[in-house]
C-alpha cells in the first residue's frame, strides 16, 4: 500500500476468509450456469434437426447436473462454515441485529438516506434476512433438483438417495409440484442477483467502504471523511 | 429358505387354501374358456404374460394358471362412487373378449352396478347379502371419488338413499382387501379438483383399512387384473410406493420407457400438432407432455390389447395417474410455462417477470434518488 492510499483509509478489517470467498464465486458462476441451462430445460429453444444421434437436450441436462452437484457441495460447505468456520462468530453476531427492531429501523432508514448503517455483526438485519433467504433457495433448489435427478439416474448417488427423495416428492404432492417449485427457485435467484449487485455497489459508494473487492481480498475498509483529510 | 422359495411356498399354500373353498360356478375356467374359443395354449401365454408383468420369475407361470382357475373362489364387490364408469369400460370393452375380461367375468362378481341384472330394492338386497355371506373374505373394488362435504350428502345411492361415504365405510369394514380402481377412487380425481365443492376424496382418506391404489384415467385392464391376480395368488398386498400404488405397475415414469425418448434427448420436439416433427414421431414435451412427471406403465403395457396408447397416437401424456393431476398438471396440452398458479391466475414466468421488472425499476429509482441525495449532502457539507 502506498502513502496516498493509506492516508485515505481507516480501520481496515478482515471480513471473509479465503474459503468463504472462493465458495462465493463458485456459487456465483454455478448459479449463473444453472439458470441458463435450467431455462433451456424448461423451454428448449435449440433443436439439432440434423440427426437424432446428436443428443443436444441430454447434453444441456448433463451440464445442469454438473453445475447442480457443484452447487450442492458448495452449499453444504458454506452452511458448515457459517456455524463452525473462521468468520462464523461475526456472522452469528448478526443474529442480534436480526431480532432487534431498532437495528431494522436503522438499516431501513439508512437505505432511504437517513443516517449511517451501524451493526453489531457483519450483516445488517435486512441484508442478513435476504442472504438467509437466498441460502434457503439454494437448499430448496438442491433438494428439488435431487428429486428430479433420482428419476433420471437410478444408480450411484441417485440409487442411494432414491427412497428418501421419493419421500420428499410425496411431501411436495407429486413430481409435478416438485418441478414447479424447482422452477420457482430459478426466479428467486433471478430477482436476488440484481438487487444483490446493486446494493453492494451502492453501499460501497454511500457509506464509503469496500465494495466488490471485499469478496476478492477479504478486507473491508472505510474511507476517511473529507474533514479529516483537510486537517 | 431364500426369497424365491419362500414366495413360491407362500403361493402354493395360498392355492391349497383357495382350492378348499367352495366353488361358486357350475363350469370350470377351462370349460368356460374353451366354450368361448380360447385354447389352453393362449391361456398359458396369458398366464406367462401376467407373471412377467408382475416382475415374477417364469416358474410362477403354472401357479398363476392354477390360481386363475380358482378365481371363482374370490367374491368381489365393486362399488361405484362419483365417477364416469370409464374404469369399468377400460376393463370390459375390447374388440373381442380378452382372457382378462373373461377371467374377470368368471370371478365371483357379487355386485357391480353396471354389469348386474338386478335393480332397485333387489340390487340393494344383493349387496347386503354379499357383504354378510362373504364377510371378511370379499375383495372390495371402488371406482370413483367419495364426496364428504355435508356428511356425504352429495352422493346418495339406491332406494334407501345411503350416502356413498357410509356405503364405502360399511363395505370396507369387512373386506379382505380394498382396491381403489382409477384416479378418482385413488386421489379424488376431477371431482376433487379445485375448488372441490363436494369435498371429494380418495377412498384411503375415508376408511381406516389399508387401500391399494390403481390410479389412471382409466387404468389399463392389465393393471386392474394384474393387481387382482397378485392378490389371488399371494393373498397379501404387493410392494407399494408412497402413494400406495403397486410398484410393478407404477415404479417407473412414462418418460423412462417412452418410444419418443430418443427424440427428447436429441432435442427434437414437435412445435405444433401436425407439423413435420409430429409426422416423424418427435417428442411431445413442448406440447405439454407430462410423461417426465408421471408414474405408470402405459409406455410398455399400452391399452386396447396392448396395441396403442396416447403418446403413440401423437398426444402427450396428461399425467392422469398422479395425485391431483387436474390441479398440478394443467393446462394439459401446454408445458409448465403455461401452468396457472392457483389463486393468482397467472403463470410463474409472468409473475417472475413482473417482480423482476419491479425490482429493476426500484433499483433505478433508488439509484437516481441516491445521485440527488449525494449532491445535496455534499452541498450541505461545503456550507457547514
Ligand atoms: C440455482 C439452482 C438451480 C436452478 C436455477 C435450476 C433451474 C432449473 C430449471 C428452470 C429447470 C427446468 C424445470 C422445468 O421443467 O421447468 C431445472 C430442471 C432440473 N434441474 Fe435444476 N436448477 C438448479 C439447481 C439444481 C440442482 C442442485 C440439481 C441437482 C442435481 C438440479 C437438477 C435438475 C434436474 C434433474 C432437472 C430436470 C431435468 C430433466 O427434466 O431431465 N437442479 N432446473
Ligand atoms: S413424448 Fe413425453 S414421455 Fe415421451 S419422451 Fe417426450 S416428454 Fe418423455
Amino acid at each position: 500500500m502506498d502513502e496516498t492510499q493509506s492516508g485515505g483509509i481507516e480501520h481496515i478489517s478482515f471480513v471473509y476468509s479465503i474459503a468463504n470467498r472462493i465458495l462465493h464465486w463458485i456459487r456465483a458462476i454455478v448459479i449463473t450456469g444453472l439458470v441458463i441451462t435450467g431455462f433451456y430445460i424448461a423451454s428448449p429453444f435449440l433443436s439439432s434437426g440434423a440427426s437424432s444421434d446428436e443428443l443436444i437436450y441430454a447434453r444441456w441436462v448433463s451440464w445442469h447436473l454438473v453445475f447442480g452437484f457443484i452447487l450442492i457441495t458448495a452449499g453444504l460447505l458454506r452452511i458448515y462454515l457459517f456455524f463452525f468456520g473462521p468468520d462464523s462468530k461475526s456472522e452469528l453476531n448478526s443474529l442480534k441485529d436480526e431480532f432487534s427492531l431498532k437495528s431494522w429501523i436503522i438499516q431501513l432508514k439508512s437505505y432511504f438516506f437517513i443516517g449511517e448503517l451501524l451493526k453489531k455483526g457483519m450483516y445488517g438485519p435486512l441484508q442478513f434476512l435476504s442472504y438467509t433467504m437466498i441460502m434457503f433457495f439454494v437448499v430448496l433448489a438442491s433438494i428439488t433438483g435431487l428429486v428430479l435427478y433420482i428419476h433420471v439416474y437410478h444408480q450411484g448417488i441417485g440409487g442411494m438417495l432414491y427412497d428418501s427423495m421419493r419421500l420428499v416428492e410425496s411431501w411436495m404432492g407429486g413430481l409435478a409440484n416438485v418441478r414447479l417449485i424447482h422452477h420457482i427457485t430459478m426466479w428467486g435467484f433471478l430477482i436476488f442477483i440484481p438487487i444483490h449487485i446493486y446494493m453492494v455497489i451502492w453501499s460501497a459508494i454511500r457509506f464509503k467502504h469496500g465494495g466488490v473487492d471485499i469478496m476478492f481480498t477479504g478486507y473491508d475498509y472505510h474511507l476517511k471523511k473529507k474533514e479529516n483529510e483537510e486537517k | 429358505m431364500n426369497g424365491f422359495d419362500a414366495l413360491y411356498a407362500k403361493a402354493q399354500e395360498r392355492i391349497a387354501v383357495l382350492s378348499s373353498l367352495p366353488s361358486t360356478k357350475e363350469e370350470s375356467v377351462e370349460q368356460m374358456l374353451e366354450k368361448r374359443g380360447i385354447e389352453r395354449r393362449d391361456f398359458m401365454k396369458w398366464a406367462a404374460a401376467i407373471t412377467a408383468m408382475l416382475a415374477l420369475p417364469s416358474q410362477f407361470t403354472p401357479l398363476f394358471a392354477q390360481a386363475a382357475k380358482l378365481a371363482d373362489r374370490l367374491p368381489l364387490i365393486w362399488l361405484h362412487m362419483a365417477e364416469c364408469t370409464g374404469c369399468s369400460e377400460s376393463l370390459i370393452r375390447s374388440d373381442a373378449p380378452t382372457i382378462d375380461s373373461l377371467i374377470f367375468d368368471y370371478i365371483s362378481l357379487e355386485y357391480h352396478e353396471t354389469l348386474m341384472a338386478a335393480a332397485g330394492w333387489q340390487a340393494e338386497a344383493n349387496l347386503e347379502n354379499a357383504m354378510k355371506t362373504y364377510a371378511g373374505r370379499y375383495i372390495l373394488l371402488v371406482e370413483g371419488g367419495v364426496p364428504t362435504a355435508m356428511n356425504g350428502q352429495f352422493l346418495t345411492l339406491g332406494a334407501q338413499a345411503k350416502t356413498g361415504l357410509s356405503l364405502v365405510q360399511e363395505a370396507a369394514s369387512n373386506a379382505a382387501a380394498i382396491f381403489s380402481i382409477g384416479t378418482c377412487a385413488s386421489f379424488g380425481g376431477i371431482q376433487a379438483a379445485a375448488p372441490n365443492p363436494t369435498g371429494a376424496k380418495g377412498v384411503d382418506k375415508v376408511v381406516k383399512q389399508p387401500v391399494i391404489n390403481v390410479p389412471g384415467c382409466p387404468p389399463s385392464a392389465e393393471n386392474i387384473v394384474g393387481t387382482l391376480m397378485h392378490f389371488l395368488l399371494f393373498g397379501t398386498l404387493p410392494a407399494l410406493d408412497l402413494y400406495s400404488r403397486p410398484k410393478w405397475a407404477y415404479g417407473n415414469r412414462i418418460h423412462d420407457h417412452c418410444e419418443r425418448r430418443g427424440h427428447f434427448d436429441a432435442g427434437e420436439f414437435v412445435e405444433s400438432f401436425g407439423d413435420d416433427g409430429a409426422k416423424d414421431g418427435w417428442c411431445l414435451y413442448k406440447q405439454g407432455c407430462k410423461g417426465p412427471y408421471t408414474f405408470n406403465n402405459c409406455s410398455t403395457e399400452r391399452f386396447n390389447q396392448h396395441t396403442h396408447w396416447p403418446i403413440g397416437a401423437g398426444h402427450g401424456c396428461m399425467g392422469c395417474s398422479e395425485p391431483n393431476f387436474w390441479d398440478t398438471m394443467g393446462p394439459l396440452e401446454k408445458p409448465l410455462q403455461s401452468h396457472l398458479i392457483m389463486g393468482l391466475n397467472s403463470t410463474v414466468d409472468k409473475i417472475g417477470t413482473t417482480l423482476l421488472t419491479a425490482t429493476v425499476i426500484g433499483i433505478g429509482a433508488h439509484a437516481v434518488a441516491s445521485l440527488f441525495m449525494n449532491s445535496k449532502e455534499e452541498k450541505e457539507e461545503k456550507e457547514s
